[in-house]
């Protein structure tokens, strides 16, 4: 009996306690950031995103914080599933303040992106920056005045397509019009630029010859790709997939076995560093667009500061992981780039910062060669195309930065 | 010689089945262990071969020693391999989709050497009626044909001490009789054996001492010869009793229960 | 024409399966447990490979006996820390460990590896098959041909041995063995160890197809319908069972999936097994058991 009354006794302290304790922590200047990344599930996990966030925090909070006030990452795990990251969202949403939850800066999915696309842009009206390059949000149909909280790292998937095309276009020597296989993933990620793609193949005339869709948990293509086989195409594109998946290095392995003299181009996604350690020799040759930097390019003022703190952080990376890394720093300096206007801007709220967002410019502490943009259409239109080593094990630029307003008018 | 002493064995830590049981099974001879179903033989046998922990039973109390060794906390195959006591399951234990022939080697596994063949063919002439069935699946095997088997594979252990649950259960008389008779052959080359029966009469006749076992208690005890005499065994065990009612205060406190054969 | 491609893709990668599933098989027999670990096992089965193979740069015949021995003792690990403490325990006790088993196991997969995949070519002498226009890659011929080896390679061991011989009486019944002295708690460790080298060499074979991850332990799970078809105590239910899957999934995916039933192949074995069930509830080979209710 004694024993009971102690047990509820405490538990009534702790409960008590609680708030107390972060009511009390809210005392300071606080901005919080929600981040919802992909540490495991279908997708794939990337540990490296979230220790890039972490360093980047604490390297903000060695300088004393961003103008005097703290900078919180929320780092939680989606799932890669829309279901998991809607509810995140919505939990970050109600628990956190809305003094001090003033933006969302992660990988957020394009299928989010629509499913919440009223609540964000109408209800809640929390700038999003998500490293989706979903052409309904962000293209020509969607852009800041239908999605006015949305923003961009780079040109959508459309644009994307676009800039492989021209290649194929440039590259093609025969005389008969190119053929054309695509494929993709089964969401809405992988579906998103298709009808643009099929609109642009006309303008160009570039034959489609075949469309594919691969499971994203498929362990097996070879259905697929025999399908593809009997078309006799001249390029293979693909879209829809993450570097984590399975299918990926299956897909590779599988495509270079049955169509060994095929070009395969992807899209951003398609173009990192573990799609070659994954693919090995399959992977050799590969193309793709990119809209970041890759972890070798060591002559890049950016990449140099994020293997400095790499190097500081003392940890082991597995390997593919270092890109990873680099993405959580673009997204942890993008977000602290916005914490920084909106509070020189003096009006720190969530309308103030997306406001600030518009207004700015910014080089991406040197990503892109010196150039700076402004972020009025909400997106960075920079990309470039690459060509994989198997032998290097990196990416190497087959083309300078394009920019792509300019390259598809 | 096998000797049990006091032993109390309990199953799944409830029930209890035997209850102070002692008992000895002098070398070279055959010792038979009569009772009804249910009165703890063949748990008596489990426990001696070191079976109890498959079926979650557990000795609470008591020994068993065989040549004055503790064998209390030995596994099975220990028992079979060092101490040569091998135990005949009830019901025929063969491995139906063996062959015959396979069924023996298998059998002597635990002693695997070159004279293996040669165990199997002398086993054939224990038992003739093998000789023609080698390579037929066990479970094809007739009830006694199976029962010969069974004994057979024991024998494939080169057994000192020979433990059987009920050879002649389920089989015609004619079978019987021959395979007691076989059994008294193996105890005149010098095998001991341990014998757990219902059917007294056969059991009695190939055997040299017996006990009476009912409700894990043993209720009498002694040479063959004198528990075919006895009145109460030839009353409940051997179907032969006097036609007249009995006076209440005759009937004794453990036989109350009707018996059959 | 493509039904021929099909059917012999379908063909090759239904014996990796039936390698997958006599794995179960052997199991299911000795210990009445169904394992539910059967992905996790077959990603430690090529990790375990991979180490030696890539890591150490072992060459190629020295490497797979090393790492199916690796896998042989990992399965005995299994089998003496999670099995043996419940011998003469109901066997769905132990499927159920299995299931724990499994999770444990994958979160320790990525914890130790990594969640990347690992590029997996194994560099076999090139045998792919070009008939015309039918092309059987490389890699998917040695996944047939490599499979049918180990099959055969256990099928000769069981049934042909002495060893094989005791495997089989335990399996049929552990106390009759236990009285003829038949150490029955080695034999059933014996009999995880070939399994796991069963599922380990098929989980080699499978990783070659594409690469290794701790995603591909969901391949395991086409292990269930191979084994529930076939039967789960037959072993030449599992080679069966496997082909079926191996081509029915094959066959689907060239001429149902283009019809916009994307991932419907994944989904069809399941069918095959539910129709196969409503007439012979014991799968096609299963030893039907008659039992009074």
């Amino acid at each position: 009996m004694k024993k009971n009354c102690c047990i509820v006794f405490m538990l009534v302290l702790t409960l008590l306690l609680f708030p107390a304790t972060s009511l009390w922590a809210q005392s300071s200047k606080v901005i919080k950031i929600g981040a919802p990344i992909p540490l495991g599930g279908a997708g794939g996990a990337y540990v490296g995103i979230a220790w890039g966030y972490n360093d980047c925090q604490s390297y903000f909070a060695a300088k004393g914080g961003i103008r005097g006030y703290k900078v919180v990452y929320l780092v939680e795990d989606n799932r890669w599933d829309v279901i998991t990251e809607i509810a995140v969202i919505n939990r970050q949403l109600t628990m956190e303040p809305k003094e001090e939850l003033l933006l969302f800066c992660g990988n957020l999915i394009t299928g989010t992106l629509k499913a919440l696309s009223e609540k964000i842009n109408k209800e809640v009206r929390i700038p999003s920056i998500a490293l989706s390059y979903s052409v309904e949000m962000f293209g020509s149909k969607g852009g800041p005045s239908k999605y006015p909280y949305y923003f961009s790292f780079g040109p959508d998937y459309s644009q994307q397509v676009g800039l492989l095309l021209r290649y194929i276009k440039r590259d093609h020597k025969k005389d008969t019009p190119p053929r054309l296989a695509v494929v993709y993933s089964p969401t809405e990620y992988g579906r998103d630029p298709l009808s643009d793609l099929k609109e642009d193949v006309v303008r160009l005339g570039i034959k489609i010859v075949a469309e594919e869709e691969m499971a994203i948990t498929a362990s097996d293509v070879t259905a697929q790709i025999i399908n593809i086989r009997k078309a006799q195409p001249d390029y293979i594109i693909w879209h829809g997939f993450l570097p984590g998946m399975l299918v990926a290095p299956v897909f590779l392995k599988t495509a270079r076995q049955y169509l060994p003299k095929v070009p395969i181009l992807g899209t951003h996604y398609q173009t990192t560093l573990s799609m070659i350690l994954a693919g090995a020799q399959a992977a050799d040759g590969l193309i793709g667009v990119s809209t970041q930097v890759q972890w070798e390019e060591t002559n890049n003022p950016f990449v140099r500061l994020v293997h400095e703190q790499a190097a500081k952080s003392k940890r082991q990376f597995p390997a593919g992981e270092p890109p990873n890394y680099m993405g959580g720093w673009i997204l942890g300096l993008m977000a602290a780039h916005a914490v920084d206007v909106t509070v020189a801007s003096g009006d720190v709220s969530r309308e103030g910062m997306k406001k600030a967002l518009e207004k700015s410019t910014w080089d991406f502490d040197g990503m892109y060669e010196g150039r700076k943009f402004s972020y009025a259409s909400h997106k960075v239109p920079m990309a470039r195309i690459y060509k994989a080593s198997f032998a290097q094990k990196q990416w190497n630029p087959i083309t300078p930065w394009l920019n792509a307003d300019e390259e598809l008018k | 010689m096998l000797r049990v002493e006091n032993l109390r064995v309990v199953y799944q830590e409830v029930i209890s089945v035997l209850h102070g049981v002692s008992l000895k099974v002098p070398d070279r001879e055959v010792t038979v262990l009569l009772g009804a179903n249910g009165a703890g033989k063949t748990t008596m046998l489990r426990t001696i071969c070191g079976l109890l922990p498959v079926y979650e039973g557990k000795i609470i109390e008591g020994n068993v020693f065989l040549d004055e060794k503790l064998l209390n906390r030995l596994d099975s195959s220990t028992i079979v391999k060092k101490f040569r006591a091998t135990y005949v399951m009830e019901d025929r234990p063969v491995f139906w989709y063996l062959t015959v022939e396979q069924n023996l080697k298998v059998a002597a596994f635990s002693r695997w050497n070159k004279e293996v063949s040669a165990d199997v063919e002398k086993v054939i002439t224990v038992f003739p009626v093998l000789g023609s069935l080698r390579e037929t699946k066990a479970g094809y095997l007739s009830g006694g044909e199976q029962q010969m088997l069974a004994i057979g594979m024991a024998l494939m252990t080169r057994p000192k001490i020979l433990l059987l649950d009920e050879p002649s259960l389920g089989l015609a008389p004619l079978i019987v009789r021959e395979l007691f008779g076989i059994i008294r052959n193996l105890n005149q080359e010098g095998l001991t054996i341990f014998l757990v029966e219902q059917n007294a009469h056969a059991a009695l006749s190939v055997a040299h001492t017996g006990y009476v076992i009912e409700n894990g208690r043993i209720v009498l005890d002694g040479r063959s010869e004198e528990l075919i005499k006895n009145k109460d065994v030839r009353e409940f065990y051997l179907g032969a009793a006097r036609g007249e009612q009995q006076r209440f205060r005759e009937a004794k406190r453990y036989k109350r229960r009707k018996r059959w054969l | 024409m493509d039904f021929v491609q099909s059917l012999g893709s379908g063909i090759l990668s239904g014996l990796a399966y039936g390698l997958l599933g006599l794995g179960l098989v052997l199991i299911f027999r000795a210990s009445e447990a169904f394992n539910f670990a059967v992905g996790e096992f077959l990603v430690i089965g090529g990790f375990l490979f991979y180490i030696l193979y890539f890591g150490w740069d072992l060459p190629f015949l020295i490497a797979l006996p090393i790492g199916l021995g690796a896998a042989a003792v990992f399965g005995a690990i299994v089998e003496r820390l999670t099995i043996k403490p419940l011998m003469g325990r109901p066997a769905l006790s132990m499927t159920i460990v299995t299931l724990g088993l499994s999770n444990i196991l994958a979160g320790g997969l990525q914890a130790t590896a990594g969640s990347n995949p690992y590029s997996f070519s194994l560099g076999l002498p090139d045998f792919t098959v070009e008939l015309g226009i039918l092309i059987y890659p490389s890699p998917q011929v040695w996944a047939g041909v490599l499979s049918l080896v180990f099959f055969s390679l256990v099928l000769f061991f069981l049934y042909r041995t002495r060893w094989g011989l005791v495997i089989q009486a335990t399996s049929e019944s552990q106390p009759k063995a236990l009285c003829f002295g038949i150490n029955a708690q080695f034999v059933l460790l014996l009999v995880w160890a070939i399994a796991t080298v069963c599922i380990g060499a098929a989980g080699i074979v499978i990783a070659n197809l594409g690469a290794l991850s701790y995603q591909t332990s969901l391949v395991g799970l086409r292990a269930i319908p191979v084994v529930l078809i076939g039967g789960l105590d037959s072993i030449p239910g599992a080679l069966v069972g496997g082909l079926i899957v191996g081509v029915v999934e094959a066959l689907t995916g060239a001429y149902v999936e283009p019809l916009g039933l994307i991932g419907f192949k994944e989904v069809v074995p399941y069918l095959v097994l539910l129709v196969t069930l409503f007439i012979r509830p014991y799968g096609l080979f299963g030893t039907v058991r008659i039992e009074r209710v």
